[in-house]
């Protein structure tokens, strides 16, 4: 390093000329080195049992070598098993990311059909429905007595079971959006199903607890409202 | 009670500081091969002669603006004087014995004469470019190299004007490696006195000069030649 103002050789960490008095010039900046990863070292090898003693030392020697070669090529390996091993773990992380969204979104799909399936007629209205009021289109209605026992029993195998007074009759049912078919076999005349007929009833509303069906028969409209028996 | 120091307004370390000075500093070789042939004392006879002619020379404006130094160099470099104004030269008789410490003796005049344009700079003082006249009859025993580094540095920055002068049996290779091959001179018969009086008008020259760069004409003592160029 020269002064500036007089080409004095200064030493490093002079600041001031001691000649001319002028700061001294900086000192070239140094790139930072990164410093060199640490070599492999191996794991201590286990003692091993004294050489035989017909064993002529270059051959130790050469073994000695070897040995180092091997350490050498095994941290060789090490090093590349490292990288492929993070490669490789890289790989999973993106796979396992993307998995848990697929799952995420398959997950979610399936809580919405659930919710869907659910909420829809054909699931709600599975269970013991108890008549509380029946509406006649001509205005009257009638509720069953304390001592009456009216339950509509919708089937997951699509049977509608009617038990009005422990008299109970079997019914096919299918819910077509918010109409409930039904084909009936019983020939009670006092339930007005006839045979090989079907009747169509409208779902007017159906809650978890609350089911009003009404029926459009003939002109005439009625109403069945229904409660959840748990 | 001790006494102040006090400094007048006028009492510059410069004399005339508004005139432009010209500092010259001589290298002398006081090797103990100086005694050969008497080549000491005919040194000494020439800075008497250099005094001499100057102060004859010139007016006391024109004398006082040309600061002279001298440092001798044996086994060390010395200053025998200071930069002063000629007039105010104290010339003692110079002894020669010992080693040749040029390298030592140009780092301490080139140091002298950044202090000294430091000088100039302080009062305010214009100053042609320093001179230096090294003076030898051998060559270095020290190690010369950084100040011949230095050297060169000064004079590509055009801070300094470096001549060489040898007598008897110089070592122009070396003078060539430290020097300018066009400012180095040699002189025969050790004919220090013409040489004086041929610097004493060269400075003056300069002195009453206005253009730095162009040449001076002065005559040149017959016993002073040019180191033909390799």
């Amino acid at each position: 390093m020269r002064c500036n103002g007089c080409g004095k050789k200064l030493d490093g960490g002079v600041t001031v000329c001691p000649v001319c008095g002028r700061k001294a010039p900086a000192p070239a900046p140094v790139r930072p080195v990164t410093p060199p990863p640490a070599p492999y070292t191996p794991p201590p090898a286990p003692p091993t049992p004294p050489p035989a003693p017909n064993t002529p030392p270059p051959q130790l020697a050469k073994g000695a070598a070897i040995g180092a070669k091997t350490a050498a090529a095994a941290a060789a390996v090490k090093n590349g098993a490292s990288m492929a091993v993070g490669a490789v773990s890289k790989k999973t992380r993106l796979s396992e990311k993307t998995v848990a969204v697929a799952a995420g979104v398959i997950l979610a799909v399936i809580v919405i059909v659930c919710v869907v399936l659910a909420n829809s007629n054909k699931t709600k209205i599975i269970g013991k429905w108890e008549i509380t009021e029946v509406e006649y289109g001509s205005g009257t209605s009638q509720v069953p007595g304390a001592d009456e026992e009216c339950l509509f029993e919708f089937k997951k195998d699509g049977t509608l079971q009617i038990t009005e007074n422990g008299e109970a009759v079997s019914v096919f049912y299918k819910v077509d959006g918010n109409v409930v078919i039904l084909s009936y076999t019983t020939q009670d005349p006092s339930l007005h199903l006839t045979k090989d007929r079907t009747e169509r009833l409208g779902i007017e509303k159906l809650t978890l607890t609350k089911l009003i069906l009404v029926s459009a028969k003939n002109g005439d409209s009625g109403r069945i409202i229904m409660k959840k028996k748990l | 009670m001790a006494k102040i120091s006090q400094m007048g307004f006028d009492d510059t370390p410069v004399k005339y500081s508004t005139e432009k000075h010209v500092a010259c500093v001589f290298l002398l070789d006081t090797s103990s091969s100086m005694n050969r042939n008497d080549a000491i004392g005919q040194l000494n006879a020439g800075l008497k002669a250099f005094k001499e002619q100057t102060l004859s020379s010139m007016d006391t404006r024109a004398k006082a603006c040309i600061d002279v130094a001298v440092v001798t160099f044996d086994n060390e470099a010395r200053i025998v004087q200071d930069f002063t104004p000629v007039e105010d030269m104290d010339i003692r008789p110079l002894e020669a014995y010992g080693q040749t410490a040029m390298g030592a003796a140009l780092e301490l005049g080139m140091d002298m004469i950044t202090r000294q344009k430091n000088v100039y700079g302080f009062a305010g003082t214009p100053y042609f470019r320093p001179w230096i006249f090294c003076i030898t009859d051998g060559g270095p025993n020290d190690d010369y190299r950084d100040a011949a580094e230095r050297l060169k540095w000064m004079e590509e920055n055009k801070k300094v004007v470096a001549y060489c002068v040898g007598v008897e049996q110089f070592r122009v290779d070396i003078m060539q490696q430290i020097f300018s091959p066009d400012n180095i001179f040699g002189l025969r018969n050790c004919d220090f006195t013409g040489l004086f009086r041929f610097v004493s008008s060269s400075l003056a020259a300069v002195r009453t000069s206005t253009d730095e760069s162009a040449s001076i004409d002065v005559e040149a003592p017959a016993t002073m030649f040019k180191i033909p160029l390799n």
